[in-house]
């Protein structure tokens, strides 16, 4: 057979890297390094910049931090080279145990395994006439019998898909394994954002996203209770497109593409004019700016920076602050450069012009923008067949656990002897019981 | 009275039947007698059904199940321990593990009082059948994990002690309750590999990742792993025992960190502050 070629046995170095390589040590080896690994990465703040260790760990402990890469534990070689290894291990291990447990499976249950078992879990004795009864109540119904050397037996085994169990775990976290690495290489995970009646191209991809409508459902205390956004994806290529609607938790499925509700935001319509010309409107994000030199080089060189605005803007001690999330009093918060120079800072209320020299911007209809995250990943069906896989892996390891019983006729009597690598103490247990109460009701 | 009035009133009696419980069996352990241990026994059981009722009343005047918050997942978790313990352990034959276990269940719930107990509306991504079945399979889980742990600390002090007529008469025997912590840490792996499975679902609908390795889904991988590594010394290595109950101990102060710590010390997504 060709898994000879994995057989353990033998001295050459092969044979003895594949022993080293797929040995349950190892296993414990990495697993170990891997615990260690991840409590570094899930102690330290990961992806901080180099001041803030600085702040938090102290200068030398800082720089053991930065040097070993302690900052970004799951993306280190070292780390990489434990998930890799781990997957040799588990590929060699799932692969070498697979002709063992196919002859288990198949073998090991048959009445001559029973006979050479030298340690059953029980050895009990019945009184005439009561074995198939006392099979039948422990879970047996069905024995086979058979003679081997004149002896008459029955025997039977049950949960034999039990023997599976640990295999198919393995398995399972293999192929999770191997769909986190090329989810690591292929997922896709970019966004975009603004207001209903804008259209915006997906970077990189023959996808534009067209919001149509973004709603904020609110309960009476001013929490959010969902964000709402209705949404048709163009396919630039084909010229088709997908209408649907994405909430969080709820994202829009079209292209192979998650489209997710992320976040949101402050959105006002800005107009430039010069006089009384309009020289350009837009729809403008809280961080985002105008900057009229891009717009004709014959322009004046300010730029209007949007930095945040409040629907319903209080004073406080410490700044602007908004009262309730309803467009009750809107300002904006905003700052003006000329040549790169702040000349003006404030806050200002809808509709009120920012002026310089003939220059003015208007700010009007403020609205919530959103943000649409796009994520794709095509190993994401592998993970979920590893998941599977696994989590029915484990339940067949832990709860179904093969067991078998064979019975010996003798003269005089009939013994019964029962064998579970897993659960011996329980079906021994129920053995014991099962016994007393046959042999007293006789 | 409304419903938050009510649950409060169950909670506080709950929370002090399981101190009498926790007290009755550590006298019940001390005095070697037979009689608060089985008044012990009661008490617990007693607590568990009262326990039982704060949650269902919280459930109705919430109108969703008590799973959000750190109040609400700290009382669920206290009440997967008294589950998981009436479940599998409250046999006369191993009424000392209460010792070791009711403790355990009155801090957590001494933890859960000091939360806040308001019922918070919850934000969008909370919103999710996913978070429901996340939640109650990581109780189902630490329950059980934490019965693990009384009856490991049970087994590591049951090698200190002397057999006696009490110890022969309340204890299981050596083997057997460390089959029993065997049996709830393979119990409480499966499980958590349910909760990290469905976190991981829901974090893919909610983020759009499924894994993210932020502290949280970090640290219950380090919790899966200890115990994964647990079973694995347990069949190759024929660690049983003494060596077993230290790894179920430190498994479920993992449980812990994860739990508490994480939320405490370690910004995450996962921080419901
Ligand atoms: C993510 C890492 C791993 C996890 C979570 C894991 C988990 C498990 C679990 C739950 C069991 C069943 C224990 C029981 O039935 O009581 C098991 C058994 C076993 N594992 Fe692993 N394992 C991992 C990695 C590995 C690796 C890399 C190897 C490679 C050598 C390995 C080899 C074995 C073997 C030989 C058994 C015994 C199977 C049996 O007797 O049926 N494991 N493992």
């Amino acid at each position: 057979m060709w898994w000879q070629a994995f057989s353990l046995e033998g001295n050459l170095p092969m044979k003895k890297m594949l022993r080293v390589f797929s040995s349950m040590y190892l296993a414990l080896v990495l697993l170990g390094l891997i615990v260690l690994s991840c409590v570094l990465g899930g102690i330290i703040p990961q992806g901080a910049l180099p001041q803030d260790y600085r702040d938090l760990f102290g200068e030398t402990f800082s720089q053991v931090i930065l040097f070993a890469g302690f900052d970004r534990v799951f993306t280190a070689w070292w780390f990489i080279l434990l998930m890799g290894l781990l997957l040799i291990n588990l590929f060699l291990c799932s692969l070498i145990r697979f002709p063992s447990t196919l002859k288990l499976y198949r073998e090991g249950f048959t009445l001559n395994s029973c006979l050479l078992q030298t340690k059953p879990s029980f050895d009990l004795c019945l009184s005439p006439g009561r074995a198939r009864d006392f099979l039948q109540q422990l879970g047996f119904a069905k024995p086979l019998s058979q003679t081997v050397d004149g002896v008459h037996y029955l025997y039977q085994s049950r949960r034999r898909l039990g023997v599976w169990g640990s295999w198919l775990s393995h398995l399972g976290m293999l192929i999770i394994v191997v769909g986190f690495a090329l989810g690591q290489l292929l997922h896709v995970d970019t966004s975009v954002y603004g207001v209903p009646g804008q259209t915006k191209q997906v970077p990189g991809h023959d996808i534009a996203v067209q919001i149509d409508a973004f709603d904020i459902i609110l309960r009476d205390d001013h929490t959010v209770e969902q964000y709402i956004a209705d949404l048709t994806i163009h396919n630039t290529k084909d010229n088709t497109s997908v209408k649907g609607q994405s909430k969080v938790n709820h994202p829009l499925e079209a292209y192979g593409m998650s489209f997710l509700q992320n976040a949101t935001g402050w959105a006002v319509n800005v107009s430039s004019f010069r006089g009384e010309e309009l020289l350009d409107e837009r729809i403008v994000c809280a961080g985002e700016s105008v900057e009229l030199k891009d717009l004709h080089e014959d322009y004046m060189d300010l730029a209007l920076v949007v930095h945040a605005l409040y629907p319903d803007v209080i004073m406080t001690p410490a700044g602007p602050r908004t009262a309730s999330p309803h467009l009750n009093n809107p300002a904006v918060l905003f700052s003006l450069y000329y040549q790169g120079k702040l000349v003006d800072q404030n806050l200002v209320g809808i509709g009120h012009d920012i002026k310089a020299s003939d220059y003015r911007f208007v700010l009007s209809s403020p609205q919530p923008y959103t943000l649409i995250q796009i994520v794709s990943d095509p190993s994401l069906p592998l993970v979920m067949a590893g998941g599977v896989l696994m989590l029915i892996g484990l339940f067949l390891a832990f709860y179904v656990r093969p067991q078998q019983v064979w019975v010996r006729y003798e003269e005089g009597q009939e013994r019964v002897y029962g064998y579970a690598k897993k659960g011996a103490d329980l079906f021994s247990d129920k053995a014991v019981m099962l016994t007393k109460e046959m042999n007293t009701t006789t | 009275m409304n419903y938050l009035q009510a649950e409060t009133i169950l909670f506080s009696i709950t929370a002090v039947a399981y101190l009498i419980s926790a007290v009755l069996y550590i006298l019940f352990f001390a005095l070697k007698k037979e009689k608060p241990g089985e008044l012990a026994g009661y008490v617990l059981l007693a607590a568990f059904i009262l326990h039982t009722a704060a949650l269902v009343v919280r459930s109705i005047g919430a109108g969703r199940l008590p799973l959000s918050n750190q109040y609400e997942f700290a009382t669920s978790f206290a009440w997967g321990i008294a589950l998981s313990y009436v479940i599998f352990a409250r046999k006369k034959k191993y009424r000392a593990l209460g010792t070791f276990v009711a403790p355990v269940i009155f801090l957590i719930i001494g933890y859960a009082a000091m939360q806040s107990r308001e019922v918070n509306e919850l934000m969008p991504a909370l919103q999710s059948n996913w978070l429901v079945i996340h939640v109650s399979t990581a109780i189902i889980s630490y329950g059980s994990f934490g019965v693990a742990f009384g009856g490991s600390l049970m087994y590591l002090l049951r090698d200190r002690i002397h057999e006696n007529e009490f110890t022969r008469h309340y204890f299981p025997e050596k083997e057997r309750l460390d089959v029993l912590n065997y049996r709830m840490i393979s119990f409480g792996f499966l499980f958590l590999t349910l909760v990290i499975v469905t976190g991981a679902i829901w974090a893919q609908k909610a983020w759009g990742r499924y894994w993210t390795w932020d502290p949280k889904e970090t640290w219950s991988l380090v919790t899966w792993i200890i115990y994964a590594i647990y079973l694995h010394l347990r069949i190759t290595r024929g660690w049983r025992g003494k060596k077993a109950a230290w790894f179920a101990v430190i498994g479920f102060i993992c449980v812990i960190f994860t739990y508490i710590g994480v939320n405490t010390w370690i910004p995450s997504i996962h921080s419901y502050a």
